[in-house]
């Protein structure tokens, strides 16, 4: 009996050692590749001023390495003003913009919401396009050979664009803006005036780009783009930002479960991760919403705050805890 | 980069078919003036040249409307430049109206058109007095572009509004006495250009060659100041 007890005892050592093994490895494997996901572009407190009226308000948002960013909102609530920020056409009144990939600036891809119907042929413009941007001859022949076909574009290569349909432009708006193959693509309102057939052609492709690695930034109104596509989505509203509710969070996301000594340290925390979902319950824990590629950043500064993380859980599991209307603002 | 820029700006422009009326109307102006004679060398030099000024207002006017504005947001993101981007447009603008300098010189001497064949001194400063009206055309019709004058009715009264100032410089300056004379700098200098050519034989090589450069370094100044507002208003 006794042995049989020993035995019982020595197996579930095991088992729980096996436990601790696998939980720690998976938990490093994690965070190696949350320490080699850094941010593309990282945007700090940006404001931007129309004539005295206030458009974005202290905007603070980073997207990560192959993150897809949806940005809902109504009109009028400074999403194209946000996005041209972002894609550097036009300058912000305050704050910064921080965009990198591989130590140098991040390239980025602009696809505005009407691509205009030019007098050129697709080929004519972006050869243009790609010559603007100092890529050499051979490998721009190649790229856009590779992207006619990818967009299904070959038979209509050298027939001008000024009698394309709306679907053929925003292919031709899209190829135009991967050319030189970004780090960030800026898309405002992509799906806008294509029937649901055009609309499903234009999903497929920029699934294919999301799974090529290209991070995201999409203003957008159909649930379908954000659903099929989006990682994260945030609203904007009268030019303040903050996080939709998470129905369609992605096992990208973790959530972090953490307790500090003063509620004053969590104000503190709140501040430095000014973009997150964080949410109070009961018995002092405090649920923060965050993508894989920052937890690092995050459990550094509960550390610094004197927190103690309580327990930090991957996937959609936590999800549901934290859903809710606006909040992190 | 800039020439593919130039080449794609002009090829935007020539499919817009834009240049056709200023194009026609220069054409049938030349043809028009040298269909009676004699015809005298530079004078006749000075008339297509001030004709070359409103001729390129004209194209520069409709060069710079000729892309989309989306279009245009699209180019200055691949060049990573908005300075760069109306370099390149100036350039394009001043391509084109060089083929009109070279068509208004060529056409009388080709055709024998001219009292006597010009020697090429008189045909190089033609020539250069032609790029120089050109330039000032080009450049003044920046500033009626439809970012900084919106109505058409305004900027084409303002245009042509410049043009007769530029021409009646010195004769306004002599009107209105001492104290206006600073009138001859601030207005572009075609005056000089134009009186250069009415009365080539009586000015000296300085004196050409003042006459010559002012216009182009005008030209330049207006151009950086146009470019550097340009970026201004773009970047918001």
């Amino acid at each position: 009996m006794d042995w049989c007890m020993v035995q019982m005892f020595m197996f579930g050592q095991v088992a729980l050692y096996t436990y601790i093994v696998i939980r720690d490895v998976l938990k490093k494997s994690m965070f190696r590749e949350a320490g080699r996901m850094s941010a593309v572009v990282r945007l700090e407190n940006v404001s931007k001023v129309y004539e005295n009226i206030e458009v974005l308000k202290r905007i603070n948002l980073s997207i990560g390495k192959r993150q897809v960013v949806g940005v809902v909102g109504p009109n009028g609530s400074g999403k194209s003003t946000l996005l041209k920020i972002t894609a550097g056409l036009i300058r912000p009144t305050g704050g910064g913009i921080h965009t990198e990939a591989g130590g140098a600036k991040a390239a980025v891809g602009y696809v505005p919401e009407r691509f205009p119907q030019l007098r050129l042929t697709p080929r004519e413009y972006l050869l243009s396009m790609g010559r603007f941007q100092r890529i050499e001859r051979a490998r721009l022949e190649a790229r856009i050979a590779e992207l006619l076909e990818w967009f299904g574009m070959t038979g209509a290569e050298r027939r001008r664009m000024n009698d394309f349909s709306k679907g053929m432009l925003q292919k031709v708006n899209l190829m135009q803006a991967v050319l030189n193959e970004p780090d960030l693509l800026v898309m405002d309102e992509p799906l806008s005036g294509l029937d649901t057939a055009a609309q499903h052609e234009l999903v497929r492709l920029l699934g294919g780009l999301k799974e090529q690695g290209m991070a995201m930034l999409l203003s957008c109104h159909e649930e379908l783009l954000l659903e099929r596509l989006a990682d994260r989505v945030v609203a904007l509203r009268a030019g303040e930002l903050g996080e939709r509710h998470s129905s369609i969070i992605k096992e990208a996301d973790v959530v972090i479960t953490c307790r500090f000594q003063s509620p004053d340290r969590v104000l503190q925390l709140e501040k430095k991760c000014a973009d997150l979902l964080l949410q109070s319950t009961g018995g002092g824990l405090h649920l923060i919403q965050v993508e894989v590629w920052r937890v690092d950043d995050v459990l550094r500064h509960i550390l610094e705050l004197d927190g103690s993380v309580v327990s930090v859980i991957p996937g959609t599991h936590g999800v549901r805890a934290v859903e809710g209307g606006m909040a992190g603002v | 980069m800039y020439r593919e820029l130039v080449v794609y700006l002009i090829r935007n422009y020539s499919r817009s078919y834009r240049y056709v009326p200023p194009l026609f109307a220069f054409l049938m102006f030349v043809v028009f003036l040298y269909s009676y004679k004699p015809n005298y060398v530079m004078s006749s030099f000075a008339v297509t040249a001030s004709a070359l000024f409103v001729v390129s207002s004209w194209i520069c006017y409709t060069f710079i409307r000729s892309e989309h504005p989306v279009q245009e947001q699209l180019s200055m993101i691949h060049m990573r430049s908005v300075p760069r981007y109306y370099v390149g447009m100036l350039v394009s603008v001043l391509a084109v109206v060089f083929a009109f300098a070279v068509f208004a010189l060529a056409y009388p001497i080709v055709f024998n058109k001219l009292v006597r064949m010009p020697t090429p001194a008189e045909i190089v400063v033609g020539l250069l007095a032609h790029m120089g009206m050109a330039c000032l055309g080009s450049v003044i019709a920046c500033f009626f572009n439809q970012r900084f004058v919106p109505r058409p009715f305004f900027a084409i009264g303002g245009l042509l509004g410049v043009a007769i100032l530029s021409f009646s410089q010195g004769a306004l300056a002599q009107q209105l006495g001492e104290q206006f004379q600073w009138i001859e700098w601030a207005l572009p200098p075609a005056f000089q250009l134009l009186d250069l050519m009415m009365n080539y034989g009586s000015y000296s090589s300085g004196s050409t060659i003042g006459s010559i450069v002012l216009p182009f370094l005008y030209a330049a100044v207006l151009a950086a100041i146009f470019v550097r507002l340009m970026k201004r208003r773009l970047a918001g």
